[in-house]
């Protein structure tokens, strides 16, 4: 086996476990068309139904994704990561940017969004820091330059918000699925039922 | 008797616990964490588990490794870590392999040099 896959599947091992990036993704989306899709009735017994399944769908996408580690857990096992502050501090400072720019990107009016140009450098920045291994950072990435000259279009409000939370929805189900099959290739299914070692030698 | 090249050396030189593909991949992996589970070094090496039990006790026979028993709420589990020493040992080893790598090459190119010296030379007493 390819002992740089080996090396970098295990640093990263919570990272790829991508199963649970796909509630939250389904959710974005769902959010994404409610305003247009699925307007909600005005009164009564269809509004009342209408908020019950949207509730349910939102608990059922949390179960999921709380659900996920655990499955991962026990088929796989665990890992103790060696703590990388500067992956924290990165994440962190990306959010942040993301805020702050996305409150320029009100104040100024520039022909592109610098907050989404930010997403996008983001999945790059991941692609060429990892390399061909999460290649499939790449689609995500360029569609977020694509969706970056949006303001060039002048979109309704309505529009805007179902392209963005959609297409955060999109990426983050499809570099989970990436993700997920990344390591689901590396890592073959253990012969055994539990974590114990081998009662007959250890 | 002639001198053997120099990557041949550093091949020879090789720690052979370590250099042991099934080894060599549970070592490589514990290196890129803090600690990892048996099941998880099964899954990374495809072992079975009598196989990988085997590998990790003569890890640990050698220092490299340290083997812990516990429990995950009700189950048992055990979990295997890299000592100082065998985090260092493994590092060392996968730059000796480097290292060869890049002597490997090198004479690779010296070879080439050299047959490419040697037919223009007899080239060139075959035309006197």
């Amino acid at each position: 086996m390819e002992h740089n896959k080996i090396r970098f599947v295990t640093a990263n091992y919570h990272q790829l476990q991508g199963l649970r990036l796909i509630p939250p993704g389904l959710l974005l989306v769902l959010l994404g068309t409610l305003p247009i899709g699925l307007p909600p009735p005005a009164l009564g017994a269809d509004r009342a139904r209408y908020l019950t399944w949207i509730g349910f769908a939102f608990m059922l996408l949390v179960a999921l994704a709380v659900l996920a580690p655990v499955i991962y857990r026990r088929r796989y096992g665990s890992v103790d990561p060696i703590a990388r502050g500067w992956r924290n501090a990165w994440i962190t400072a990306a959010v942040v940017g993301f805020l702050v720019l996305g409150r320029l990107d009100r104040l100024v009016q520039w022909p592109v969004s610098m907050r989404l140009l930010l997403v996008s450098a983001s999945l790059f920045i991941t692609v060429w820091h990892d390399g061909r291994i999460r290649a499939h950072y790449l689609v995500p990435a360029v569609a977020w330059l694509v969706v970056s000259f949006l303001p060039t279009l002048n979109m309704s409000p309505a529009a805007t918000k179902l392209t963005v939370l959609g297409l955060g929805g999109l990426t983050l189900i499809v570099c989970g699925i990436g993700d997920h099959l990344l390591l689901t290739r590396t890592l073959a299914t253990p012969r055994i039922t539990d974590n114990a070692s081998h009662p007959a030698t250890l | 008797m002639p001198r053997i090249p120099q990557p041949f050396d550093q091949l020879a030189a090789l720690d052979k616990t370590i250099h042991e593909p099934a080894r060599l991949a549970i070592l490589t992996a514990l290196s890129a964490c803090r600690s990892a589970q048996f099941r998880y070094l099964l899954a990374i090496t495809g072992l079975t588990p009598g196989n990988l039990s085997m590998h990790v006790m003569k890890l640990e026979e050698k220092g490299f490794i340290v083997i812990e028993k516990g429990f995950v709420g009700k189950y048992p589990a055990t979990s295997v870590h890299l000592t100082a020493a065998g985090r260092s040992a493994i590092a060392r080893h996968w730059q000796q392999l480097r290292d060869l790598e890049k002597a490997a090459r090198h004479l690779k190119i010296s070879e080439g040099s050299l047959r490419k010296t040697t037919r223009v030379d007899v080239a060139a007493g075959i035309l006197r």
